[in-house]
């Protein structure tokens, strides 16, 4: 009980901004901080404040999307991985192996500027960040979710076999509900990596919360403001993503016994 | 064997990719523009006064923006910002994400060996900028082209290739958006910035620390033209008509007053 409200994302939040506003205050005292920029009692501090909370929209929509995408590419290639048929491990093989060592933002510049110019493809800027973050983060999905399926013991597989069980429904009802807490931790890892990673495709255009950013500092000329602004934008988008990844570890964990 | 012929169809496959003909671009921009009735404007929204996000509406606006809107109603079409970057200004306009750019863009030959532009239409300066308590020290250009002082400039500008010109013995950082020189010159990291005497005029009105150096004429006077791809003389025909009729109806000099005087 201690250790869950410890862990309460709000307060996490509270204090890092208490942290942070010390080190501010002590450091480099020559710099005069323009925190009017956010007041909320100015219309100005208040539309923006509106005009870079607004970027959450874009943000969660980008990495929703995108997770969904890599769990199934990600599932998909564990299995492959982890075929019998040879053909099917070294397609799965090279795919992980080649996306793994694109960097995210190479992969981006490539899909929506170069991707056109080869192959006559057209993606909007949408589409080609929804793609490049899939395409990355399911190569490293694959991994995890391979690492989590060979942790069931072989007795287990060979007691539904012996059963009678089809491949399929032994994957579906005897190694997959076992993989899945081992899975959840590292794949909560993946969800937060994507949820940052999504601040790269701001790149392309897309007005997620780090292009309204900024596009806010041309105007205000306060980028210590600014991106510390975005600093707890994202801190707290993650710690309330990480909160409710460890909820659901929990549930699972509860419903072992 | 089977792993060699398994890579041999992924290489195969690699090679079927890369060789599909790329979009042939057989007709004029000219002609798509007016068939899509909506011109394509690549800009960065992040010069100030030449294109910049107005955060309140989320719309941009500047002295380009303004332009870019008169093109089009001139043209009889809608305007369509596409937000870009300057690293990749020209990989919009070579993967036919916009039919120009426009938001402050100088003509460079480094540029210009990539990209077609149209004739210019206004001309700017670069000035240095340091911090008021360094002004004593540096009075002329050649006052920073030192050893040990650090000239700090954005990543993929103009600013960037004339400051590794101008000063051979200082340190040129290239700062990376979404930091920038200035920044570095107000931590102290950096002696100096340099950029347009456009933007040098906003940044000191927000900065009041900040300050053109008094004995350092604007130099690297240069034009600035809308980048547009190559390959396309029916295009560029028609926009530097356009800017030739617009120059002698006073337009532009119209928007100079508008955005770029007494800043």
């Amino acid at each position: 009980m201690l250790r869950s409200s410890f862990l309460n994302p709000v307060r996490c939040c509270l204090t890092a901004a208490a942290l942070l506003s010390l080190g501010g205050c002590a450091s480099n005292s020559s710099y005069s901080w323009g925190w009017y920029v956010f007041n909320p009692a100015l219309p100005k501090g208040l539309s923006n404040i509106e005009f870079l909370i607004s970027g959450v929209g874009m943000t969660l929509a980008l990495s929703v999307t995108a997770i969904l995408i890599s769990v199934m590419m990600g599932l998909l290639l564990a299995v492959s991985l982890l075929s019998p048929y040879k053909a099917l491990r070294w397609s799965a093989r090279t795919y992980v192996e080649c996306f793994r060592a694109i960097p995210l933002l190479v992969l981006l510049l490539w899909v929506y500027y170069g991707l056109p110019v080869v192959s006559g493809l057209q993606f909007g800027a949408f589409a080609a960040g929804v793609m490049s973050l899939a395409l990355s983060d399911a190569a490293f999905e694959a991994e995890v979710f391979r690492a989590g399926l060979q942790s069931v013991a072989k007795g287990q597989r060979e007691a539904a076999e012996t059963l009678g069980l089809s491949r399929w429904s032994t994957l579906r009802y005897v190694v997959f509900p076992q993989a899945i807490r081992t899975i959840l931790p590292a794949l909560g890892n993946q969800f937060v990596y994507v949820l940052k990673m999504s601040s790269l495709v701001s790149v392309i255009g897309l007005q997620e919360f780090t292009r309204r950013a900024n596009e806010l500092n041309v105007t205000e000329y306060r980028p210590l403001e600014i991106y510390t602004f975005l600093v707890f934008e994202y801190l707290l988008l993650i710690l309330l993503a990480s909160w409710g990844v460890r909820r659901l570890e929990r549930k699972l964990a509860q419903s072992q016994h | 064997m089977k792993l060699f012929k398994c890579l041999a169809i992924h290489l195969a496959l690699c090679g079927f990719v890369l060789a599909m003909p790329a979009a042939a671009q057989t007709k004029s921009h000219l002609q798509s523009v007016l068939e899509r009735g909506t011109l394509r404007v690549g800009t960065t929204g992040d010069f100030n006064p030449m294109s910049v996000k107005d955060t309140a509406t989320n719309s941009y606006k500047g002295f380009d923006i303004e332009a870019m809107e008169q093109l089009a109603k001139d043209m009889g079409v809608k305007v369509e910002f596409v937000p870009t970057e300057w690293a990749t200004l020209i990989a919009g306009l070579t993967s036919d994400r916009y039919d120009i750019f426009a938001g402050g863009s100088s003509l460079t030959m480094a540029r210009a060996k990539t990209v077609a532009f149209t004739v210019p239409y206004i001309e700017a300066g670069t000035v240095p900028l340091v911090l008021k308590t360094n002004a004593a020290k540096v009075k002329t250009w050649a006052d920073l082209n030192k050893k040990g002082t650090t000239v700090a400039v954005l990543l993929g500008t103009v600013f960037e290739e004339q400051a590794k010109a101008v000063f051979p013995l200082a340190t040129v950082k290239s700062i990376e958006k979404p930091a920038n020189g200035y920044q570095e010159v107000l931590a102290g990291r950096a002696m100096a910035t340099i950029t347009s005497n456009i933007e040098a005029a906003t940044l000191m009105a927000t900065y009041p620390t900040l300050t053109t150096v008094v004995g350092a004429e604007p130099r690297n006077k240069r034009p600035f033209a809308y980048p547009i791809a190559q390959n396309d003389p029916t295009w560029t025909t028609f926009l530097n008509n356009w800017v030739a009729l617009k120059t002698s109806e006073g337009y532009f000099k119209a928007l100079e007053a508008k955005w770029l005087a007494a800043k």
